[in-house]
Formats: C-alpha cells, structure tokens, sequence
C-alpha cells in the first residue's frame, strides 16, 4: 500500500497492524504448546518475549514516508482532543492570544495600507513626484507652463501629468451635494494605467481646447454612493461648480487617486479649470504655482539620471522665460533652483508622513502586548506540562520518542495560535472598523479601506507562528525531558516534587518578564497622556471658549469678486445682530487648521540671510477677529469696516513677527511688500498677539494679517470661517446662524459648523489617538501580567498547602502565612519593576520626538506606573495569600 | 543462546530477511522462525526488529504484502519479494560476499 492510501486507510492499517501481531503471538503460544507447555506457561513465556506490543507497532509506524502526515494528523488529533479536554484552559489561551493577535494585526493592517501599500496603478515604481527647491522655500506646486514644457521637453519619462484639487458643488438629478474633484491632465489615466470599469476615461484629446470638454470621470466609490452603480450613469448630465458636465467613465475600483489625505469623487479635464473654478485661468499663468506633477520613469531609467536630465530642461525653460534679462542675480537664482524627484509608489501623502511615527509607534507597543500574552500563555502551558507530566511519561514509556513528544506539545501550541489567530482575525476586523472610525487627523476619520488582504494575513500567520514558538518552546522542552522514572513514581502523588520545580522556575522568570513588559507599557501609555494633558494646558494665545465656527464657500455657486466680499461683509452683518451673538469675526483660514496659507514677502530694509525662509503664514480677516478670539492687540489699531479696497493698503502682524523683523523698534508704520508677482506696498498698523496657527506643539509662528476687503491679486477668491463668539454654549446659535445664513444668501454651501474647543481638540486628534489606544494596551498588559501573576500564586499556595500546614500546626499566625504568600509574589514583582526601568527609559528617550513638554524620561510618570503595576500585583496576589490563610492544618497534612 | 549471539550485524537483518522471502510468500512469524532455524538457533528474530524491517522493506517496495489464509485456514500477512526487491537482494548478498571476502583476507594477511 502507498503512504497515501495508508494515510487514507488508516483505521484499516491499524486493524493490519494489530491482526499481524496478534497472528504472531498466537503462532508464538501455539508452538509453546506444541513443545509441551502448559497453556497458561506458553502464553506468559510468549507474552513476555513479544515486549511492548505499543513500541513495536510506533517503530512500524515510523517507518517511511507516511509517517511525517500521518503522525503529524495524529498529532492534530490528539491536540484537538486534548484542548476539547479541558476548555477552560484552551478559552483562557485562546482568548488571550486572540486578543494579542488581533491587536496586531489591527494595527498592521493600518499600515499596510497608510504605509506600504503601493498605489493600484501599473508599476508604480516608476511613479516620481516633482518638487521645486530653492534655498528659501521648496514646493509640491508648480505653474501649468513649467509642466508643460517640462512634460514635452525631456526624454526620460514615458508619460508625465498634472493635477490639482478642487472641491465641488454638485447637482445630479436636481440633488444638491458636495464632492471632491481633481482636475487633471489629459494622460492621467494612461500614464498611471488605471482603467475604466465603465465607459472610459480622460484621453490627451481632452487637453487640447481650453473649455472645451466638460467631461467628468467618476470614481468607483462615487459611482456607488451616488448612482448606486447604476451604468446609467454613463452619459449623464451633471452640473458641478454650476458647470453642465457629462459623465463618461467610471475609473476602475480600488483607485482612490494618489493620495491619501485627498480622495477624488470626481476627475475632470485640466482644461476645464477656468471654468470649474473661478473664471480665471491658471493655465497660461506662469506664476500660477498650483499644480501637482507625477511622471513615469522609463524602464531601466535611475531616478538620478532622470533628475539630471529634468533639471537640465526645466533650466533652459527658466532661462526662457525671463525674457534674455540674465542679470548676474537672476543667474545665482536660477542656479540655485533645482528640481527633487521624490519616488511615488506609495502616492503623495501627508497622512503618510505624519502617521508614520505614531502607527509605528503603536506597533512597537502592541507587540508587547503579544509578547506578554504569549508569556501568559507559556506559564499556562508550563502550568498544565506539569500536570502533564504523568500522561507524558506513559507515552514515553510506552515508546514515544522525545522528538515525537516535542512535537506533539509543538502541534498543540500551533493549533492554540493557529485557533487564536481566527479569533483574532475577527477582533481585528472589528478593530479596524472602530480605529477607522477615530478622528485621526484634524477631527477627520481617514477615509480608507481596510480589509484582510495576502500581506495583513501573512503578516498574521507569522505572528500566529511567531507566538508558538514563544510560548510553545519552554513547556515543551521541560515536558520533554521528563524523567520517566521520577515522573512515574511522583504520580501516585499530585503535588509536584521533583523536576517540576524546573517548571515552576521557569513560571517565575515568565512572569517577572511579564511584570517588566507591562510597566513598559504603562509608562509608555502614562506618559503619552501625561504630554496629551500638557499640550491640552498649552496657551493657544486665544480664548477657545464659546466660539462658533461656520464654514462656508460661495465660490462654489460663482460668487465671485465683489459681489463676494460684499456678499461676507452682508453675513458678518446678519449674523451679529442675532441674540446670543457677542462678537462676528471672520477669516480666511480658520484657527487651528492644518490648512495653511503662505507667501513670500519683503520687509522693508531687510535683507534675507542666504537660507532664511522669506515665506510667511498669513490669513485674511474680518475687522472683529482680534476681538472675537480675544487675542490681545499689543500696538497700533484693528481692522475697520473702512480697509477695503478703496483705502491704503494695511496690515497687522503679530509679536514674533515684529520681534524678528524689527526688534526693539516699532513695526507701525512699516512698510512690507509679496513677493509675487503683484507689488503693492502695505502699511504695518498693529501688532496682535501671538497665537498657534497649525497645532499646538508648534511655537507661535509669525503671522501676516490683512483685511478681507483688501485681498492680494491672486487670492481673490477665498471661501471662509465666521467665529461667532457666544452669549451661552456654541450649539445653542447654529440654527439661528443657518437661518441667518439662508437669509442672506439661500444658495451659499454651509461646509459644517463646529466650536472652536472642538478645532483646537481635533487638532489634537492624532496624540489622541496613541494615547488612548496606548493606554488600552498598557491596561490589557497590566490584566495578563496580574493574571499570570495569580494563576502561579495560586499554584504556589496549592504547592506549599502541606507546608502551610505545618507551619500552621507549628503556631505560625494567618497573618504570617498571608504576608509569606504575599512576599513571594512582591519579590518577583520587584524583580520586574527592576528590570522594566531600563527598559523604560530608553523607551522613553526613542519616543521623545513625540512627546510634548516632557523631558528627563518623566520619572514622575514612572513611579506612578511603578506604584499601579505594585498595587494591581499585590491584589492579584492577596487572593491566593488570603486562600493560604483558610487551609485547616489537619486537611493539609492529609493532604500530603 | 546468549544475548551477543542474537545480535545482527548491521545491515545484515534486511538482507536475511530478502532471502528467506526470496523462497516464496511467508508470513513473518515464520520469517522469523525460519532464520532461527536455518541459523541453527544463532539468531533469535525478535518482534521488535522484525515487523519494523518488514514494514520498512515494504515501504521501500521491495517487499509486497497479502493477507491470505495460512495452512491451518487463519488469515496471516504473507510477505514476497517484488522484482525490485530482488535486484535489492542481489546486490547486497554480492556486497556481503565482497566485504567477507576482504574480512577474510586481511585476517588471513595480518597472522
């Protein structure tokens, strides 16, 4: 018989098995008696040369092939059998690497997809991303001519295309809504190799007439959400930004464009810019830095070689365009600039930068969870291998060999891991559905996808196995080398003697490595939170109570020009006549947003420092900002209705400001000037105070106010944020705000309302977030440590129950037994502790970098760790120590 | 029959085995016997050893194997030689000779 129709056949092999030997034994006795034996002589005589009839069948079994898949069935079986034993056991197990497994695998799954995750277009390692670099500023976003020129004039890319995002009012079928919308250039789709599902997508035809095709593709999300993947879709009408688009294709699922932090519903041709955004084209513009470019590499082509070649191009094409006046200074500029290919497989993302730290961060966390989990399910294991150690000796003794037995403990342990796994796939599932569902960024959930995939479940059966081999090893092995001879006659007794004591200290150093792990974490989550709590403390240099915000965005229903400036100065009007209303302010950029605005200006009388930054924070705003967010004015005067574009030009900066550009003087009065390509001067009349403007770990950075009635050419159309400060809580006044809103204007998109704490606490999402899913592990670290803790206080007191009781006999008190009991357990914890502190302070100086205010390892943190992790242990070990106090003395030594 | 006696050479037991089978189907009880016999009690087969090589010459396919019913009407596994087990014999009793051969000469040198 083959080994596959053995493995197959094996009852039947068995019973073969079994039948050959017992022939032979019969033979054997038959013979005896033949030879004149008494029966009952004959079958003692054969039975005793025959030997073990078990060893002799294991030895056959060992033979050949068969042998690895069956014994190893064998094993399966057996270890199923074993685990259906004893269910307390295996839930405890179970449930307890599921919980480390599914933790990580989480966490993985997130940054498989915020971090390794290639973009789903054709070989996305070609894909470079351009960005322009000089000494002062470097930028993602350049002029539409520069990139075509540079797109025709170099040799080294198959394919390059530009984009740029604009948001979307919608109407489809009459509906009103709001979308993401990314104009883009005509090879877009071919030179990323994204397909259409449906219909087709952009094609260079569409580059060639500036409004001439308003075709639109839509995203697959988008097709469902809005058309419920209806292929009617196809071909219809719809009006975005107030412009008759018609649907062609829909773009092939699972591409969400190149960038995580912004998701298009909506491509529409480049060419359609002037028309979906504000009437003025950027096309032409060569100071119309606002477009994003990628290229393809082509095969075989290095990035430095493509660089080379790309700046040699984009210097001609400078050199154009200051028309042949090549002053000495113009060159040194233009030498000076340069520009980076930066790789893009990955896609841009700023979510990818700024999450980076702290997703691996918590995946460094949450892998000692795994490890102390692991160590849980180790003492467990070395709890039970002694237990065991009766049913290991009998299978030894009859004829297993050591390896056998290891693998028999082995074939367990994956299969509690491979069980966990499971478990912790479905945790994982769940777990990612309500990370997804924190606010990651800014108060905004990440709109991604999460789902099992090849890599998150190889990285999963690689933990799964990674965790056997960590919690398997130890009891296997002390199981393994059980002395037969020993066990066998120890197991008339059921108090372990003898070797068990190797299983016991082993147990010990399983949990000290447990209590060192778990006051890592708790330091990590405590001093997460404790630099969460300070930059809560943080002075924003504004009064972030009672403010209301509104943001809205005329310029999507055409407001343009002066009808809306007119149109804001109308709202700031309506709104602060309503009751409630304190004070009306309003500005461009809305407090504590990551979206910034900068510019380059020119100081009068400074002259830049070869590497200064000469770019600038700057906002518009209404005349009541300062006095709404309350941030001091320090000299000078506010805005007034009458800065509008009639009167001089004005400007307020804020104290860093001043103090960088003018020192101990005066700045009102003061002069300044953008850079770009408009040159007005504008007159310094105050200073404010200064105030956070992106997050609140930053210093106050400088600060350029101007009127919104006084806007620079260039920004002329800008949506806005109204601060409402209020008479009672903030929520009370968004109805009466919207209404006043419809009011005004009936049309006008409300982009959302929040409060300004609520801004200034999203802002803190991010820190947020490791804090509190640091603290989650660091409290289901500190359970595991305590229930391993317990669980060998527990077997102590059950070990030492005939000691107890002589000492009990003897006249020791209860409340010497109890602290007796409670010593052993305090000793190993100090022992822990001890070896954690190190442990924590060079994980405290890794994570400096994310900390805020913190400094010196913040040993206050520490010893508050240190006391949680001590008083949880001394209760986790006070109930067995308070059990050992119960024993009746006589019981005990019968016991025994 | 002392307990050295029984002892096989290494290698020697398959090879014995493939011999006694060569003579025709056998069940392994009387493989067994059948060496003690013809070795004239010098070596003691015992079950230990035996169903084990017998498994493992099977496995190998040099050996096939077929419950039948013996003399006496009980079903027993009787084990014969496959081609390839023949070749497997061949060669091993002409390495036997060879290395007896070379045994012998040394021995018959050194004195």
């Amino acid at each position: 018989m083959r080994w596959y129709q053995r493995f197959f056949h094996r009852k039947l092999t068995e019973k073969h098995f079994d039948a050959e030997l017992r022939f032979h034994l019969e033979q054997q006795i038959a013979d005896y008696i033949k030879a004149g034996m008494k029966p009952e002589d004959a079958w003692r005589r054969a039975r005793l040369e025959f030997g073990g009839l078990d060893q002799v069948k294991e030895e056959c079994r060992d033979v050949g092939s068969s042998h690895i898949i069956e014994s190893l069935m064998q094993d399966l079986r057996y270890g199923l059998r074993i685990l259906k034993r004893n269910p307390g056991f295996t839930i405890v197990a179970v449930l307890t690497l599921a919980l480390g497994i599914g933790a990580n695998t989480a966490i993985f799954s997130l940054i498989d997809v915020v971090l390794l995750k290639m973009l789903p277009v054709a070989d996305p390692e070609q894909l470079v991303v351009l960005r322009w670099e000089s000494p002062q500023a470097k930028t993602d976003s350049l002029p539409y001519p520069t990139f075509e020129q540079l797109r025709d004039n170099s040799y080294v890319f198959d394919g390059m295309i530009a984009f740029c995002n604009v948001g979307l009012a919608t109407s489809v079928d009459g509906r009103p809504g709001l979308a993401r919308g990314q104009l883009v250039s005509g090879s877009y789709f071919s030179v990323l190799g994204v397909p259409a599902i449906a219909g087709r997508t952009l094609t260079p035809k569409e580059d060639r007439v500036p409004g001439g095709d308003p075709v639109a593709v839509i995203s697959y999300r988008y097709w469902k959400r809005q058309f419920g993947l209806d292929p009617g879709a196809i071909g219809k009408q719809v009006s975005l930004n107030g412009v008759a688009f018609t649907v062609i294709g829909v773009a092939a699922p699972g591409f969400d464009g190149i960038s995580l932090s912004n998701i298009p519903d909506i491509w529409m041709p480049m060419m359609m810019q002037a028309q979906v955004m504000d009437g003025r084209s950027l096309l032409n513009d060569p100071k119309g830095w606002f477009f994003q470019i990628m290229a393809r590499r082509k095969p075989g082509v290095r990035l430095e070689q493509a660089a080379a070649s790309l700046n040699v191009a984009y210097q001609q094409i400078a050199r154009q365009e200051t028309g042949g006046r090549l002053t000495p200074q113009v060159e040194r500029d233009l030498a000076s600039q340069k520009i980076a290919l930066l790789p893009a497989s990955k896609g841009l993302s700023d979510v990818r930068e700024r999450l980076s730290e702290p997703l691996l961060v918590l995946m460094a966390l949450v892998g000692l969870v795994l490890l102390v989990a692991c160590a849980n399910v180790a003492s467990l294991l070395l709890a039970r291998a002694s237990a065991r150690q009766r049913e290991v000796a009998v299978r030894a003794a009859l004829g297993a060999g050591r390896a056998r037995l290891i693998r028999q403990f082995l074939t367990e342990t994956v299969l509690l891991a491979a069980l966990g796994s499971l478990v912790g796939l479905l945790l994982a599932q769940y777990g990612d559905h309500l990370l997804l569902a924190l606010p990651f960024m800014d108060g905004r959930p990440l709109v991604i996808t999460v789902r099992p995939n090849g890599t998150v479940l190889v990285f999963t059966a690689c933990v799964a196995l990674l965790a056997a081999v960590l919690f398997g090893s130890a009891p296997a092995w002390t199981a393994a080398r059980t002395d037969l001879n020993e066990a066998l006659k120890a197991s008339t007794r059921s108090v372990a003697t003898g070797n068990q004591r190797s299983g016991w200290g082993r147990r010990k150093l399983v949990v000290i490595g447990e209590v060192s792990l778990s006051l890592l974490l708790l330091a990590a989550a405590g001093v997460f939170v404790h630099s969460l709590l300070k930059l809560r403390d943080v002075d924003p240099g504004f009064n972030q109570d009672k403010v209301l915000l509104v943001a809205i965005d005329p310029t999507l229903v055409g407001y343009r020009g002066d009808r809306l400036l007119n149109l804001y100065k109308h709202l700031a009007n309506a709104i602060s006549t309503l009751p409630g209303a304190r004070s009306v302010g309003l500005s461009a950029v809305p407090p504590m947003s990551r979206g910034q605005w900068r510019t380059g200006v020119f100081v009068q009388r400074h002259v830049p420092g070869p590497n200064e930054d000469t770019t600038t924070p700057w906002n518009l705003i209404g005349p009541n900002f300062f006095r709404t967010l309350q941030i001091p004015l320090l000299q000078g005067r506010d805005f007034v209705p009458q800065d509008d574009s009639t009167a001089p030009r004005v400007a307020i900066i804020n104290h860093a400001m001043a103090r960088f550009y003018f020192g101990n003087d005066s700045a009102i009065g003061k002069r300044l000037s953008f850079t770009s390509s408009e040159g007005g001067e504008i007159e310094i009349v105050g200073v404010a105070g200064d105030t956070k403007y992106g997050s609140l770990r930053e210093t106050a950075p400088h600060m350029l106010y101007l009127p919104y009635l006084q806007p620079p050419a260039g920004s002329m159309e800008f949506d806005v944020t109204v601060e409402i400060r209020t008479e009672g809580s903030p929520e009370s006044l968004v109805g009466a705000v919207r209404q006043a809103i419809r009011g005004a204007a009936r049309d006008v998109p409300i982009l959302g309302f929040t409060s300004l704490a609520e801004q200034v606490n999203d802002s803190l999402a991010q820190e947020r977030m490791v804090a509190e899913l640091s603290s989650l592990f660091g409290l289901l670290a500190l359970i595991l440590a305590s229930v391993g803790l317990y669980g060998l206080m527990t077997y102590t007191v059950a070990r030492r129950t005939g000691e107890i009781g002589i000492r009990m006999a003897l006249g020791a008190r209860r409340a010497q037994i109890l602290w007796m009991v409670l010593r052993e357990a305090l000793e190993l914890v100090a022992i822990g502790v001890v070896i954690g502190i190190p442990l924590v302070v060079v994980f405290m100086r890794l994570i400096s970098s994310q900390l805020y205010g913190i400094t010196n390892g913040d040993p206050l943190t520490t010893c508050a760790a240190m006391a949680m992790e001590a008083t949880i242990a001394a209760i986790a070990s006070y109930i067995p120590a308070w059990r050992a106090t119960k024993i009746d003395p006589i019981v005990a030594l019968r016991y025994e | 029959m002392s307990e050295e006696k029984s002892e096989f050479l290494k290698g020697t037991l398959d090879m014995l085995i493939l011999k006694v089978v060569a003579l025709g189907p056998i069940h392994g009880y009387a493989v067994a016997q059948r060496i003690q016999q013809i070795s004239r009690d010098f070596f003691l087969l015992q079950q230990g050893s035996l169903y084990p090589a017998l498994h493992r010459l099977e496995d190998r396919g040099w050996l096939k194997a077929e419950w039948k019913a013996t003399e006496t009407g009980r079903d027993a596994k009787f084990y014969a030689l496959t081609p390839k087990g023949r070749k497997q014999l061949e060669t091993e009793v002409k390495n036997w000779e060879q290395l007896i051969d070379a045994v012998a000469l040394i021995l018959r040198t050194a004195e």
